[in-house]
């Protein structure tokens, strides 16, 4: 067990001694994840429609030309805007109110804490399915059947066939899932926040609504806008739901950039355009979070000022 | 007079407030409650359903089932492989996470205890997988894999899943290790102890929070990863629990009620694992969200 030598202090942080840490993480990040990434954006610049990649030909950014001929780039691009959509609009403001209630409970927090968190851990795989069964157009659809249960057989809709429904079908359900996550995110900040900001507060008389403007709010915004970088990570790699609910029809309808992308590459082959297609969504990603936590962080800055 | 009056005023003021707020607490407690069972339905519903007669689904998707069909499980197990995709969603989590934890402390221990040329460089080179999502992955892994013998192994897609979490991994215990005061590690280097010693017998042992938050995380993503494990593994010998669900309706075509009993051997388990592993979870979020 003993490997120290004698004299360990000679080898103790010498270049070879860190070297040897911290090569095996390096090389394996290196082999089976940058590696691969950088292949990505090479093979996004070749026309190979399988085969061998020798005989595919360099193209240069034909492959982006092409998507902006392509109908279905904007189709998925406006799904991933319309996760982003319900992320904004449903997800976090739900989370942040879940978490407020939370904060100002006084027995009981984390057993809600706990259930709420439930659905974030459970396999999306197995989620997708269960949604699917819920939305299913079917006799047995779970939603339509209760609908005609309730006398409410008027709002049977075809919510996995119908344009304008299966695009909402397929983007709800992982801004469900990931309530929870947010809400322990915000849960911790608010928490964070020293009780004393509160006490000054109310011996200046400021009400209940008062102290949640000027004190809560401000003090998590942070918060607010690293956990709208992460959806924007999240929306833009979303994938998942329209592959297990849908393949991203009925004609590509509920298709994601991503699960468009894997469309391309396992069902076409061809592993040039969809290299491209994931490559964009790559990108997107990057500009999107360089562009919020600029904005973000000047935001802050001139906030603290 | 008066200030007994006063006093019994302010008595009844007390207590109506008392009654006020614990108006409000009930009210939110409902909202609450309410939220928490349609959080926790569905995994219900899951259950039920795998003990149900298919013909009983249909006409009463959300009773109870009337007569138990525990061979539903049965049949998940054996005849759709659910007991195989088991096993290596296990052997698959254990061991990715073995590797990714020995292979992020000992590159987060280099980089939290020392200072040397081009730290910073690694550093960032490390960081920059934060922004590599999985999916271009695909292609470059599925060819590469073939080449190197480890597509379809689940040694192999343990060492993807290894790779993908160090960035998160070398992030979080870097930060933890740099908190670990330097006395600790004089004395041992004053016994004599080498660079590896120091590394196993005193860092390591001293992170243990968060190494237990990180395997936490790690187990619950890791059990539930799908699109890596379904694109580097090609037969039952390797097949996961997620990916092994998506192709269940291929074996049951109208038998929804043994998909539900596939869909509770991968749910269960992970669900426990995280009722025993949960504060683990939340100190993590916690210490994520106060970095901001």
């Amino acid at each position: 067990m003993r490997r120290g030598r004698k004299r360990g202090t000679s080898w103790y942080g010498s270049p070879v001694g860190i070297f040897l840490f911290v090569f095996p993480a390096v090389g394996v990040y290196t082999a089976l994840m940058l590696y691969p990434s950088l292949l990505s954006l090479y093979y996004s610049v070749l026309e190979w429609e399988g085969g061998p990649i020798s005989a595919a030909p360099f193209v240069g950014l034909a492959n982006f030309r092409q998507m902006l001929s392509d109908p279905i780039v904007p189709l998925a691009l406006l799904n991933n805007g319309r996760r982003l959509f319900l992320d904004w609009a449903f997800m976090l403001p739900v989370a942040l109110t879940l978490a407020f209630v939370l904060s100002r409970l006084r027995r009981g927090a984390s057993v809600y804490r706990f259930l709420f968190y439930i659905p974030v851990i459970l396999p999306a795989t197995t989620m997708a399915l269960l949604w699917r069964f819920i939305l299913s157009g079917n006799d047995y659809g779970v939603l339509n059947s209760l609908l005609r249960m309730v006398g409410r057989g008027e709002w049977v809709r075809p919510w996995l066939s119908g344009d304008g429904y299966v695009q909402w079908s397929t983007s709800f359900p992982a801004s469900w899932q990931h309530v929870g996550f947010y809400m322990v995110i915000f849960l911790a900040a608010l928490v964070g926040i020293p009780e004393e900001y509160y006490e000054a507060a109310s011996i200046d008389g400021a009400s209940g609504w008062q102290q949640l403007l000027h004190v809560t709010l401000p003090n998590i915004r942070g918060v607010y806008v690293s956990c709208m970088i992460l959806t924007l990570q999240g929306a833009l790699g979303a994938f998942i739901y329209p592959l297990l609910m849908t393949k991203g029809g009925p004609m590509h309808l509920s298709e994601t950039l991503i699960s468009y992308s894997l469309y391309l590459l396992w069902q076409k082959k061809t592993w040039g355009y969809g290299s491209a297609v994931a490559t964009l969504s790559f990108l997107l990603g990057i500009i999107a979070v360089a562009l919020v936590w600029r904005f973000g962080r000047q935001r802050e800055s001139a906030l603290y000022r | 007079m008066t200030v007994t009056r006063s006093k019994a005023a302010s008595i009844r003021a007390a207590r109506r407030d008392r009654w006020a707020q614990r108006l409000v607490q009930c009210g939110l407690h409902a909202g609450l409650m309410a939220w928490g069972a349609l959080a926790v339905y569905p995994l219900v519903w899951v259950l039920l359903t795998s003990l149900k007669y298919t013909r009983e689904l249909y006409a009463d998707p959300f009773g109870l089932p009337k007569h138990w069909k525990w061979s539903n499980y049965q049949e998940a197990w054996v005849y759709a492989k659910m007991g195989t995709y088991f096993l290596n969603s296990v052997l698959l989590t254990v061991g990715s996470l073995i590797l990714v934890l020995f292979l992020a402390s000992t590159a987060a221990f280099a980089l939290a205890r020392f200072e040397f040329r081009l730290k910073g460089l690694v550093w960032g080179y490390i960081l920059f997988g934060f922004l590599i999502p999985h999916s271009i992955l695909l292609v470059p892994l599925a060819i590469f894999t073939r080449q190197i013998g480890l597509y379809n192994r689940l040694g192999g897609l343990a060492l993807v899943y290894a790779a993908v979490g160090i960035p998160w991994n070398v992030f979080f215990l870097r930060a933890f290790m740099e908190t670990i005061p330097k006395e600790l590690e004089e004395a041992a280097i004053m016994d004599g102890a080498g660079m590896w010693s120091v590394f196993w017998r005193v860092i390591l042992p001293l992170s243990q929070p968060a190494l237990a938050t990180m395997a936490t995380f790690h187990i619950l993503s890791a059990w539930s990863e799908y699109i890596l494990a379904l694109v580097l593994t090609g037969t039952t010998v390797s097949r996961t629990l997620p990916v092994g669900i998506s192709l269940l309706e291929g074996h049951f075509t109208s038998n929804e009620p043994g998909v539900a009993a596939g869909m509770a051997i991968t749910i269960v388990p992970v669900v426990l694992a995280f009722a025993f592993l949960q504060r683990y979870v939340i100190k993590g979020i916690t210490a994520g969200a106060l970095k901001g």
